[in-house]
This record gives structure tokens, C-alpha cells and sequence, in this order.
């Protein structure tokens, strides 16, 4: 990776707060924290067009490549969880959009992730059950690891997971404990 | 009983309508969404979980596929936005769980999955019924109904 350009540097320093901090250094969750996230979405869908945008792509091309990798995973999920929210808000079989809350409890519980300076894997499924409440799903080989978010406001969102005969849920989704059980999808370990 | 057919549960077998007998080799469809199968074309195991509302405390809703019966599940499940999973009732069985029969007025061959832990019970109750519906899911497949006959 090529040195920061002055340019490219007096260009970072006119952006708004990004990667989850305010300018002061504290944490945030907001339309300005996703800022680089969707700079990427769009750049994942049409490289073209977000040459456009280059000023911001040479700052992402500056942040650390996990930081990189876990903001482009992010802004993926992200993309998904907003199609959800474009779902009919029912059907037949009972809620079939996910709420608000629900998305951003889901959002706030990986972004610590990126936050933190870690990544996690793609999901291979992100839906809503029958009752509305928000599933994402990663696997990798026999271990399968679900994040459910259920549609009720005062119901405690909780990882699901399972490997073999073992499964069990986890309630914790602190930033340790949502490290440990991606380490645990990644190794088995745990 | 006999020994090749699922238990009937514990309703009278003389209270229900136009009962058959649910064999093990019979095929349980449960209605889903057309989302509940995934880009890799299996199902999502949210299809299989009962809802938390208490509805599905029962048992699961499932109708026991028979030629009979065709049409009339072809327009209970036959919608644009809908699709079927299909689980064989022996497989039902293999994993600890039941299918009992459930006639009603509109579908002779409804039936229930029954042995499922009521998850508002408490987390223990809760990951168990999310580990039948891993279950149910992995082993269900998506069902086509043939062309319909005009």
C-alpha cells in the first residue's frame, strides 16, 4: 500500500467520523459510522461509479486490511438487513419484516467487531422465521452459528449454536464473548 | 397400533375425520415461505421453529402427503409466494420427535409434529427447540407438487 498523498491526507481530515468513533475518540453508532461502509457497498457494486468517490476509497485503502475486510463484511450484512426492512411487514405464516430495533441490535452486536479492529466471516443466510424475529446464519464445515434477533422489543437477542450432537445458546454478546464464538466457528476451539 | 405406523398421540383415534394411519415412509408437508429456502436450496430452520407466540404449542402443522389428498393440498399450499417442505414421517421419528394425526374439516391428512419443548419455557427449552428445528430443516427438503391434470 502505496504512502498518504498530502492531499489524500488534508481529504481524511475534512471526512466525517468513521469506524465508529466521533471525532473526540468515542465510540458511535450512526449514519456517520457507516459512512466508509457503504463508500465500499457501492464500490462493490460498481467499481465505475464510485471512482467517483476516490477521495474516500485511498482512506479506505489506508485503513488496516482486517479493519478493511471487516467493514466490507459489514456493509454486505448491512445491505442484506436493509432489504429486510423492505419486506411486506406480514403474511400468512405471521411477521415477516424484521423490526428497526431488531436491525440495530443486530448491527450494533458485529460492529463492535469492526470497531474493534476484528473481522468476521460472511453469512450465508440473513431472513426473518415466522414470527418476524432476525436470523443471521454463518457455517463453516459441521459447526453452524445463528444470531437470532427476535421481533419482540423486550425479548434479549442470543446466539444459537451448534457442532456434532452439541448445541446450546449464548446470551452474552459482549464484544469477548461474540469474538470467542467466531473464533470457535473459525477453529472448533472454545 | 401397528408397527409400521407412527403413534397417533393421545387424541382418539374414533374422534377424527376420515383418519388414515400415518406411516413411516409418508412424506410431512409443512407449508413455509418461499425465503424459508435458501440460496443453497436448503431450509431454513426458522420454518421448523414453533412461533413464540403460542400458536404451534401443540405440534408443528404438517399435511401427510397423499394422492388423494392432492388437489387439496395444491390449493391449501399452492401459491406464488408459498413453498412446501417435505420431511419423511421416519425421519420425524429418528430424531426423538412424533407426528400425530390432526384431521379437521379442511384437510383430512393434517397432522402434527409433536415433542417439541414449549421455548417460552425457559433457554434450556428454548435451544432445544431450536436444535429439532436444525433437525427438521437439514432434513427436510423442498416439494414439488406435479402438474396439475386439466
Amino acid at each position: 500500500m502505496s504512502e498518504p498523498t498530502a492531499a489524500t491526507v488534508r481529504v481524511i481530515d475534512t471526512l466525517p467520523p468513521y469506524v465508529g468513533e466521533t471525532m473526540q475518540g468515542q465510540g458511535v453508532l450512526g449514519k456517520d459510522t457507516y459512512f466508509l461502509a457503504r463508500v465500499l457497498l457501492r464500490h462493490l457494486r460498481s467499481p465505475s461509479e464510485a471512482q467517483q468517490e476516490r477521495p474516500a476509497l485511498e482512506t479506505v485503502h489506508m485503513l488496516a486490511p482486517e479493519t478493511s475486510e471487516a467493514l466490507a463484511s459489514f456493509s454486505r450484512l448491512k445491505s442484506a438487513l436493509e432489504q429486510l426492512l423492505d419486506l411486506p411487514e406480514s403474511d400468512e405464516f405471521g411477521p415477516s419484516r424484521p423490526t428497526l430495533p431488531s436491525t440495530e441490535v443486530a448491527e450494533r452486536t458485529l460492529f463492535q467487531l469492526v470497531q474493534g479492529g476484528f473481522s468476521f466471516p460472511e453469512a450465508v443466510d440473513v431472513g426473518t422465521d415466522h414470527d418476524g424475529g432476525l436470523r443471521i446464519v454463518w457455517e463453516n464445515g459441521p459447526r453452524f452459528l445463528e444470531l437470532v434477533v427476535p421481533h419482540e422489543r423486550d425479548a434479549a437477542a442470543y446466539f444459537y449454536y451448534s457442532s456434532g450432537d452439541q448445541y446450546n445458546l449464548q446470551r452474552n454478546l459482549g464484544l469477548d464473548a461474540v469474538r470467542h464464538r467466531f473464533n470457535w466457528l473459525d477453529t472448533g476451539i472454545g | 397400533m401397528r408397527s409400521d405406523t407412527a403413534s397417533t398421540g393421545s387424541t382418539p383415534v374414533s374422534a377424527k375425520l376420515h383418519l388414515k394411519d400415518i406411516h413411516f415412509e409418508d412424506a410431512a408437508l409443512r407449508g413455509m415461505r418461499k425465503s424459508d429456502i435458501r440460496a443453497n436450496g436448503r431450509i431454513r430452520k426458522g420454518a421448523f421453529k414453533p412461533r413464540s407466540n403460542g400458536e404451534d404449542r401443540e405440534g408443528l402443522s404438517v399435511s401427510i402427503h397423499d394422492p388423494e389428498c392432492l388437489e387439496l393440498h395444491r390449493e391449501k399450499f399452492g401459491h406464488p409466494e408459498k413453498a412446501v417442505a417435505s420431511i419423511i414421517v421416519r425421519e420425524v421419528h429418528e430424531i426423538g420427535l412424533d407426528v400425530v394425526p390432526d384431521a379437521d374439516e379442511e384437510d383430512p391428512r393434517h397432522a402434527l409434529i409433536v415433542g417439541i419443548p414449549d421455548l417460552t419455557l425457559g433457554d434450556a427449552q428454548k435451544a432445544a427447540a431450536e436444535r429439532f428445528a436444525e433437525l427438521l430443516a437439514n432434513r427436510a427438503t423442498v416439494y414439488k407438487f406435479p402438474p396439475a391434470e386439466n
